[in-house]
């Protein structure tokens, strides 16, 4: 309830400031949380279908940092993770140059994006998307994930 | 540790952690055995934990080079002002809120994960006690406890013993291991380049500024047998010899007498002179599992 | 013990140390006038640590003395990334020891009385 309340306001600010007074307001709030919901609710609009369920998760464990929506259609954090896993390590073999930067799944009725953002000085972030395949157009919403998820660990 | 409700002692860290979390407790839970290390709550969820078995939230930040030192020493500096580093931090645009509450997050499971390793003796709390940086409102005991043993079960996919191989050093990579390399990771290379025999996983972790679990991943993910590698292709030379694919001896092998890569005295009882090399020997060979019987505990 | 295993038996007896205490990397003994015993090192420089170590354990030593707050137990210098530790071992020796920001104070404090005692005992042995 007070955490509904903190977010409504915070929703008034940017994602930058969201994340420097999150905790100003004397209620701890999960700051990724927060972002997450910013990302998650930029997509959309007239071209592209919302995100139904998007998730934050860490390339190098598997796990899941902060989630919105539902996200059961991508699977568990780790189930992410152990898919980028398996195409990077085929990559490699197949002597592929460089590192992974998306993997788009799609299924009968749903996209499942997922995003490789890399960070400074630590390993990279993977943002996780499913999307309902009938409203939506892939590069459009991949593109928009991306710009929103621009900066969030700057 | 005692509750005057009359409730029993629990029995482990992660049903005390459960019994915390109904209590709503706020403080810190000072583990000890092995390394130790310090849970801090707040309403029973857990928002830090600090143990010299991994690397805490400012060393992944110092270490990687996320934050520089002088810009560390500003923002302690500071924090007579803010009385708080993590504001301190954010304020001093050093680091966002969204990318600090990801560190600490990372690096609480990791902390859990690496005391889970080894066998826990005892435990007391302490409600006075704050940590450096956390990541609150915090976690649910329940799900660092699942975290912590799918962690240890995604790592028996490629090693016998999970709490055997964190504890021993890496060997460095052969010569000719170094051209099967290049079929890796960048971050899987970094971290096989930086073995030398004497580090531990823990070791390479503090050394790069990354976590126990992601490191221990990397290595056991590039060991022979670690993800189907082997048997898919033949790597030109084992990179971690025989380690993960050779069973371990029985206790009693001659443990103590096979040296690793060590300095070669410059002389004896005179003055050595100029530094002296490690001998560029071969991985040694897998150890004797002395500590077989180690507990290997699935959570917290 | 012959004259050969004294050596022998410091190196190892540092590596048990390095083995047991979380965050320990590389360890040095020295004598007390700076030379260079034996080391258990992978990228510090032993004659130099061993050097400026005896100088840090004499200017302990001597600021303990001044301010009259006992004898010295140990310096220790903090940095940004870790430990270094020196402790006397006896009159005529000292033990360094390098650690990462992660060291296990506690542990290092359980297990250095011991390696100390140990060395002295090898050292005055050789």
């Amino acid at each position: 309830m007070k955490n509904l309340w903190t977010r409504s306001r915070l929703k008034e600010f940017g994602v930058k400031v969201l994340c420097q007074v999150f905790e100003s307001e004397g209620v701890p709030v999960n700051a990724l949380e927060t972002v997450l919901g910013e990302i998650h609710s930029a997509t959309g609009g007239p071209e592209a279908a919302a995100a139904s369920g998007t998730a934050l998760i860490d390339a190098a464990t598997g796990l899941t940092y902060a989630e919105a929506g539902d996200c059961a259609a991508a699977g568990s954090g780790h189930d992410v993770w152990r898919l980028l896993a398996l195409i990077e390590d085929g990559l490699h073999r197949a002597g592929a140059e460089g590192e992974l930067e998306s993997v788009t799944v799609t299924a009968r009725h749903t996209y499942h994006l997922v995003s490789v953002l890399p960070r400074q000085g630590g390993d990279p972030v993977l943002l996780s998307a499913v999307l309902d395949r009938a409203h939506t157009n892939p590069a459009l919403a991949a593109r928009q994930l991306a710009t929103a998820a621009e900066g969030l660990f700057a | 540790m005692t509750d005057g409700t009359g409730r029993r002692e629990p029995r482990n860290v992660p049903s005390l952690l459960n019994a915390l979390r109904q209590d709503g407790f706020t403080g810190a839970v000072e583990v000890t055995g092995g390394a130790g290390g310090t849970l801090f709550l707040r309403d029973g969820l857990v928002g830090a934990v600090e143990t010299p078995a991994a690397p805490s939230a400012r060393s992944l930040l110092l270490k990687s080079g996320r934050i520089g030192e002088p810009d560390w020493e500003a923002a302690l500096a500071a924090l007579a002002e803010t009385g708080d580093l993590a504001r301190s931090l954010t304020g001093r645009g050093l680091v966002s809120a969204a990318e600090l509450h990801l560190v600490c997050t990372a690096a609480l499971y990791d902390g859990a994960f690496a005391m889970a390793l080894q066998p826990v003796t005892g435990w007391r709390t302490d409600a006075g006690r704050v940590p450096e940086l956390a990541a609150w409102p915090g976690q649910e005991p329940a799900r660092l406890a699942e975290e912590t043993a799918l962690r240890q079960r995604t790592l028996r996919e490629h090693l016998p013993s999970v709490a055997e191989f964190a504890r021993r050093p890496v060997p460095p990579v052969s010569a000719a291991g170094r051209a099967g390399l290049d079929r890796l990771g960048a971050r899987t290379r970094t971290v096989l380049l930086r073995a030398d025999g004497r580090r531990t996983p823990r070791d390479l972790a503090f050394a790069l500024g990354r976590g126990v679990y992601p490191v221990l991943l990397d290595l056991a993910r590039a060991a022979p047998g670690g993800a189907g590698r082997a048997a898919e292709q033949p790597v030109p030379a084992p990179l971690l010899t025989a380690r993960a694919a050779e069973p371990y001896a029985p206790a009693g092998a001659p443990s103590g007498d096979r040296p690793l890569p060590r300095r070669v005295p410059g002389g004896s009882g005179g003055r050595p002179r100029g530094r002296t090399q490690i001998p560029n020997a071969g991985p040694p060979a897998p150890v004797s599992g002395t500590g077989t019987g180690l507990p290997e505990e699935s959570a917290p | 013990m012959t004259s050969a295993a004294p050596y022998e038996a410091l190196v190892a007896s540092l590596k048990s140390l390095r083995e047991s205490v979380m965050g320990v990397n590389e360890t040095v003994i020295s004598t007390s006038d700076g030379l260079l015993v034996a080391a258990d090192t992978a990228t510090a420089q032993p004659e130099s640590v061993a050097a400026l170590a005896a100088a840090s354990l004499g200017l302990g030593r001597r600021t303990a003395a001044e301010v009259g707050l006992g004898g010295l137990r140990e310096v220790v210098t903090r940095c940004n990334g870790g430990y270094v530790v020196v402790l006397a071992v006896g009159d005529h020796a000292l033990l360094v020891i390098l650690a990462d920001e992660g060291l296990d104070l506690a542990g290092l404090q359980r297990e250095s009385p011991a390696t100390v005692d140990h060395l002295q005992s090898l050292l005055s042995a050789a």
